[in-house]
């Protein structure tokens, strides 16, 4: 069976493209960008995309499959314009979005989130990577050390309860030399 | 003359020794009366034991409201503990925060309110946060990095805060703050261990590093958190008992522990370099559930630290610290469960090699703390068998009371004695509390007025008194779950805001209440006496799941609220930190409604435009 003589079935369901549609303006909300808005770039092509991939009964959720879409864009997106500033590409999304919110992309340059990156204004670019932060610092490795497990026997823990450093029985003593001297 | 630690708990431990002897010697004298049998031996020994945890708690509230009444609150430092000097923080300070698949915004909003607060102390520059995730579902995952990147932005927090996501989550959380002190430890002088429901103001969290910095020696500095943010009948019962009668029970233990306290996990702050290389957890041998994994973590290496001489402190006069309470009583018996088995794994650390004394006597009565309620309820059962062994053998033995038979006449005043006197240890700290904030104008307020106030300290008793029974059973399960290696798997899940079905409560409490019903008929066919005098336990089994019902409803908790019950002056008079928090959490939801909304007719308009057949 070819595309062109794809039954209904063949298609997500509404119910499919509008938790598609859902997920989709969750994620871009998350930059600050209304996607309704947008729809051509951050919407449409993602269910485009996913629909590609979809077949019925394969179990497969569709608004996953168009968030994986929009997702993988994005990584490599920021991860094109934010090379340098990367230690692992899988951290893209995250430090992007942390670095477009901190330099007022959602007010300044909402319109460039996605665009083909030839187009972006250079401008939008510098501020992009000044305002990159690091997830995490630089690591300084120590050492934890673990404490190795060593026990009395029952009955020696009986014994050594009372006289143990900064136990009772010390505690009294103590007290008592003080007050005779 | 300076009354050192060790002394303070020589004086503890012969209070309640003397006072747990005289109770058990007055009750022998009364079971011995027509002999011992072994169903009388029995009930002796285990009275003795819950009779000594109750006088336990009873002489550190005793402590603690004679150091309020007196003044004499900075006797719990024991001139050891030394204030601070105000001036710049000479260390550094990581707010570490370990989550694991935590309502990301909500973190969000506290962390900001956090960062906000110290942002005022203009001190901030002295500290980082980190966002230490276990989370393993992608989703979450991904909802905390936006959490991340929009609290950077949101506070301008750029290298300020951080965030990252563990590959594996060994260890759970102590496997996480471990992680994070071999990373990124030697950069921070100290931290401060935060759970994803704490609240601190910046004034405390400043005060806390300053503390550090002037007492070299110290290694752990706990503050006492002050549940806040209740919304069901539940929570803001468990918030009002807790604002109440804390700062009793806080300041005796730290009076009868001075340097020598203990560490509850969270809202505390830890000198990094000795927590690295004393705290440590070692693994236990042999298998789980006593074995393994340490489950529980905060008693051990707050024992490993004074092992290895730093002191352990609890600050309870210090404020400003908050955390968040379950909703729902299923809610607060799941974690129960948690920390039960974390708490009986305890017991192989108690032979641990060069441990003090004195944190012997913390990770046993954290064991004590669920095996009193085994202890209470075989007690109330030998109470009732022997009543049924006295009955066969025509002696009346149990009409007078749930834990005591009843005796030949002559041996009845004894029996009310003994009673009366175990009612009051449980009840007057809790009067002696309310009679503290009344005489408090501040706080007399904050609970609402002397009407307020009182009635929610009574109502809060009753409360208390259904609850007992209840939790008794619970806890005898988790006891029971954790030696036969078994995790409870709730029936019911919690939905929406902490709301417990009908359903869900019937399957966690319906067979508490048939055995409540059972155990009555019992105990009517034995002797109609002990049915009322075990009524008090009874009718809380019995109203066991009306009460998860009723209690677990957000609803009923803003009509107790409005009707000015059980009403805390944090609530009252929020703190700013606190009222920050809430303000965000406003916006939040109208927000995420509004979202909701917006996005439903807008995806439903666009959805039937664009989706061909």
């Amino acid at each position: 069976m070819n595309d062109n003589s794809a039954s209904f079935q063949d298609h997500p369901s509404l119910d499919d493209r509008q938790a598609a549609e859902r997920k989709l303006c969750r994620l871009f909300k998350s930059f600050g960008v209304d996607a309704l808005a947008r729809s051509d770039r951050l919407i449409t092509p993602y269910l485009d995309r996913a629909a590609a991939f979809w077949r019925p009964h394969s179990g497969a959720d569709f608004a996953a499959l168009a968030l994986e879409e929009a997702k993988a864009d994005l990584e490599t997106w920021f991860a094109a314009l934010l090379a340098g500033k990367l230690e692992d590409r899988t951290d893209a999304i995250m430090t992007g979005r942390a670095a477009y919110l901190l330099c007022n992309g959602t007010t300044k340059w909402a319109d460039q989130l996605l665009a083909p990156l030839g187009s972006l204004p250079e401008a939008f670019v510098d501020a992009l990577i000044d305002h990159a932060p690091s997830a995490v610092p630089p690591s300084d490795l120590g050492e934890m050390h673990h404490q190795p497990y060593e026990a009395w026997s029952p009955a020696s823990s009986v014994l050594r309860a009372l006289p143990a450093n900064g136990g009772l029985m010390q505690g009294l003593t103590g007290f008592l030399r003080r007050d005779a001297a | 003359m300076r009354i050192t630690g060790p002394l303070r708990r020589l004086l503890l431990t012969i209070l309640v020794v003397v006072g747990t002897a005289a109770a058990v010697r007055l009750l022998a004298s009364v079971l011995a009366a027509d002999g011992l049998s072994i169903p009388k031996i029995g009930i002796l020994v285990l009275f003795a034991l819950t009779f000594a945890w109750v006088a336990m708690s009873f002489w550190t509230a005793i402590a603690g409201f004679l150091l309020h009444v007196f003044g004499l609150k900075t006797l719990a430092r024991a001139g050891q503990l030394k204030e601070p000097s105000d001036g710049a923080i000479q260390g550094r300070t990581a707010l570490a925060v370990p989550i694991y698949h935590e309502e990301p915004e909500a973190v969000g909003r506290r962390l900001a309110a956090i960062y906000r607060s110290l942002q005022a102390t203009g001190q901030q520059d002295a500290f980082d946060i980190f966002i230490l995730s276990d989370s393993r579902d992608d989703d979450v995952v991904f909802e905390e990095q936006t959490m991340w990147a929009e609290l950077c932005a949101e506070l301008q927090a750029k290298e300020r805060i951080f965030y990252r996501n563990r590959d594996d989550n060994a260890g759970r959380k102590a496997g996480n703050i471990a992680e994070f002190c071999r990373r990124w430890g030697k950069r921070y002088d100290y931290f401060i261990c935060l759970d994803a429901d704490s609240l601190m103001t910046g004034d405390t969290l400043v005060y806390l590093a300053r503390l550090m910095d002037t007492n070299s020696k110290a290694g752990l500095i706990q503050t006492s958190p002050q549940p806040i943010g209740g919304k069901t009948l539940f929570a803001r019962i468990q918030q009002f008992a807790s604002a109440l009668y804390n700062p009793l029970f806080a300041l005796g233990t730290a009076f009868w522990y001075p340097g020598r306290s203990n560490y509850w996990g969270h809202n505390a702050i830890i000198r990094t370099e000795a927590f690295m290389a004393d705290a440590g957890l070692p693994k236990l041998p042999g298998k789980p559930p006593l074995g393994g994994e340490i489950l529980s973590h905060d008693f051990v290496e707050a024992a490993l630290l004074a092992r290895s001489g730093w002191s352990v402190w609890l600050v309870p006069e210090v404020g400003g610290s908050y955390e968040e309470l379950p909703p729902t009583l299923s809610d607060y018996a799941q974690r129960d469960q948690r920390w039960c088995q974390g708490n009986l794994q305890h017991m192989r650390l108690l032979p641990m090699k060069g441990i003090l004394a004195v944190n012997r006597m913390h990770l046993l009565f954290g064991v004590m703390s669920y095996l009193a309620s085994v202890f209470w309820l075989l007690l109330l059962l030998l109470a009732t068998l022997d009543t049924a062994w006295q009955n066969t053998e025509q002696w009346a033995y149990f009409s007078d009371g749930p834990l005591f038979p009843t005796w030949p006449i002559s041996k009845t005043f004894e029996m009310l004695g003994l009673y009366s006197i175990t009612m009051g240890m449980l009840f007057v700290p809790k009067l002696l509390a309310m009679t503290l904030a009344l005489s408090d104008p501040l706080r007399r307020r904050g609970f609402g007025g002397t009407f307020g106030l009182i009635k929610s300290t009574f109502s809060e008793l009753i409360f208390s008194v259904l609850l007992a029974p209840i939790m008794m059973f619970q806890q005898t399960q988790a006891v029971l779950n954790t030696f036969l290696g078994r995790k409870v798997t709730w029936k019911g899940q919690r939905r929406g805001d902490g709301v417990e079905g009908w359903g869900d409560a019937l399957a966690n409490y319906g067979t508490i209440s048939i055995m409540g019903v059972v155990w009555a008929l019992v105990a009517y066919q034995l002797a109609p006496d002990l049915l009322t005098w075990m009524s008090p336990v009874l009718v809380g089994l019995f109203f066991a799941v009306p009460l998860a019902v009723l209690t677990s409803q957000p609803a009923v908790g803003d009509v107790a609220r409005r009707f000015g019950w059980f009403l805390t002056p944090e609530e009252t008079d929020p703190p700013a930190v606190v009222l920050d928090q809430a303000r965000q959490d406003e916006i939040g939801d109208q927000a995420d409604k509004e979202g909701v909304e917006q996005a439903g007719s807008k995806t439903q308009d666009q959805s039937a435009l664009s989706a061909g057949p």
